[in-house]
């Protein structure tokens, strides 16, 4: 029996949506489609009754754990998120130091044990001179300058002192006290600069005052305006001074011992010219060691003030709250968090670049291994 | 729908899983037993069909897609996954005793016999099609979307499929 003449996929699709039939194929065909469905079978009543049964088992267990489970789909990200924030907010809540803020640099022992020198809350010119005096009892040594406990150890203090004024004519004649005060204290004026225009101005003075009228040296210049910022550091020298007067003396020993074996007279030609180079070379140390030695000890025996007078209105304090610094902490937020998700992107990029590519081709295989399947008239089974 | 048509809310909540399953059994059960050509196996997909759907009532989002076309997809995964359990079980046997004989196929209640023989020469993937489009009579495009395939595709298999089911009846009555 010849082949029916095909049926094209488009004129199948208007049979099927009930266009007439125009030739014996497609009559067949029609046919076909005719038995298939009204000869399809029903479903059996055990089938129904097994549905029954199951759809109408009691709902509660199931709507308990799905309240659960959408509980914790919840809760579990929200808690992660709260976590996240929480580190990143408390890194951008630091501590919060002003411009006196603790110094870097080796500090000398018993310093750490007193009280920090940047509590001492600005504004307070005459509280801090009046406090400063009553608790020294006269004697000039307050509790700022108390942190330099008494010690013959040889010290690199700097200290930094900012002050305020009411205008340029009194900032002007604060500088002028200032470097008047290190001279009668002994010490003297490394560097100053005075800007006054109009009604503002600022002034950065240097001075250089023995480290033991550094009390003093401070008392008289936070005399002169209101504190707005200080701060202090120091730097031990006494071992460096200890190192070089230790190998000044082994040096020194070692030039002696070959002036000694030069006057003896019993070298020959060729010991004595090494004895003379030696001798030379150890002389030039011996000078080096000593003048490093000297530098360390001139700079521990005074102090840097470096004292900046300014007449602005001081600066909003760091840890000032309210909109602003609430507006601030969250543009930190924001910062971090931006940063952070570059940087995830650019770190988990290729790794989910791979995820996907490996979860297409995982996807690919299985569509082609159900194809091999859908293939056979009997798919997994036996075959007759 | 008018500017003052009352937006569809979001979370609609699909009518009862009962209700729905009591409508649409009968054209899961059809379409699984011309899928799988077994009976017995329809039945047993079917129930699991219906179990998964139950426990995934709430996903059901009609937004997507009709009651009938979501519940076929389920039992489409659920055969897939009948398939490939079945194909290892047979390499497992395979391996210990090749000449097992093959077990007797439940016929295809309700066709008639021609058309049982016809029907169960042709490849699973051949008969799905039949009963998406010609059983369940579901549209080009949804069938395609079940399928996983382009809608000129379905069409071509859907027609070839047929053609070739004509042929064997037409053999077999000779």
């Amino acid at each position: 029996m010849p082949s029916p003449e095909p049926v094209t996929a488009d004129r199948l699709e208007e049979l099927l949506a009930g266009a007439a039939p125009t030739h014996e194929p497609e009559v067949r065909l029609q046919g076909l489609v005719r038995a298939l469905r009204t000869e399809a079978p029903a479903a059996p009543d055990e089938l129904r009754a097994r549905l029954r049964t199951r759809v109408e088992a009691p709902a509660r267990t199931r709507l308990r754990r799905s309240k659960w489970r959408r509980v914790a789909l919840v809760a579990v990200p929200a808690a992660a998120a709260f976590a996240a924030t929480s580190f990143l907010v408390s890194g951008t809540d630091a501590p919060r130091r002003d411009a006196a803020a603790s110094a870097p640099g080796e500090t000398v022992a018993g310093a750490a044990a007193t009280e920090p020198l940047t509590t001492r809350t600005p504004e307070s010119k005459n509280a801090y001179v009046e406090e400063a005096l009553s608790s020294s009892g006269g004697t000039g040594r307050t509790k700022f300058t108390s942190a330099l406990p008494d010690t013959a150890r040889a010290r690199d203090v700097d200290m930094a002192l900012e002050l305020r004024l009411r205008d340029a004519d009194e900032l002007s004649a604060a500088a002028t006290d200032a470097m008047r005060v290190s001279r009668e204290l002994g010490g003297f004026v490394a560097g100053s600069r005075v800007d006054t225009r109009g009604g503002e101005g600022s002034a950065s003075i240097t001075l250089r005052v023995p480290v033991r009228r550094l009390e003093d040296a401070v008392v008289r210049l936070s005399a002169l305006g209101t504190i707005t910022a200080q701060d202090v550091t120091i730097q031990d020298l006494q071992r460096g001074v200890d190192q070089r007067a230790r190998r000044i003396e082994l040096v020194a020993r070692a030039v002696r011992a070959d002036e000694l074996r030069l006057e003896s007279g019993t070298l020959d030609p060729e010991e004595r010219l090494e004895a003379e180079l030696r001798l030379e070379r150890n002389r030039a140390l011996l000078r080096d060691l000593r003048l490093q030695r000297a530098a360390l000890l001139r700079r521990a025996a005074t102090a840097e003030i470096d004292l900046t007078l300014h007449t602005r209105a001081a600066a909003a304090a760091p840890d000032a709250g309210g909109a602003a610094g609430a507006a601030r902490d969250a543009f930190d937020l924001l910062g971090r968090v931006g940063t952070g998700l570059v940087f995830g992107a650019i770190l988990a990029g290729p790794l989910l670049l791979a995820l996907v590519l490996a979860w297409l081709a995982v996807r690919r295989r299985s569509r082609r291994r159900d194809d091999r399947l859908l293939g056979e008239p009997r798919p997994g089974l036996a075959r007759d | 729908m008018t500017a003052f048509a009352t937006p569809r809310p979001r979370t609609a909540a699909p009518r009862p899983f009962a209700a729905a399953a009591a409508d649409h059994l009968e054209d899961v059960y059809r379409y699984l037993v011309v899928f799988t050509g077994d009976a017995a196996v329809a039945e047993d997909l079917a129930a699991e069909t219906f179990e998964k759907a139950l426990r995934w009532w709430r996903r059901f989002d009609p937004r997507r897609g009709s009651e009938r076309t979501w519940l076929c997809g389920i039992a489409r995964s659920t055969a897939l996954d009948h398939f490939r359990a079945e194909a290892r079980r047979r390499r497992r046997e395979e391996r210990f005793a090749p000449e097992e004989p093959a077990a007797a196929d439940a016929p295809l209640p309700g066709f008639a016999p021609e058309l049982e023989a016809a029907l169960c020469t042709l490849t699973a993937g051949e008969r799905e099609v039949i009963a998406l489009r010609i059983l369940l009579d579901l549209d080009a495009e949804t069938a395609a979307r079940l399928l996983g395939i382009g809608r000129t595709a379905c069409s071509m298999r859907l027609a070839r499929a047929l053609q070739k089911l004509e042929e064997r009846m037409t053999d077999a009555v000779a």
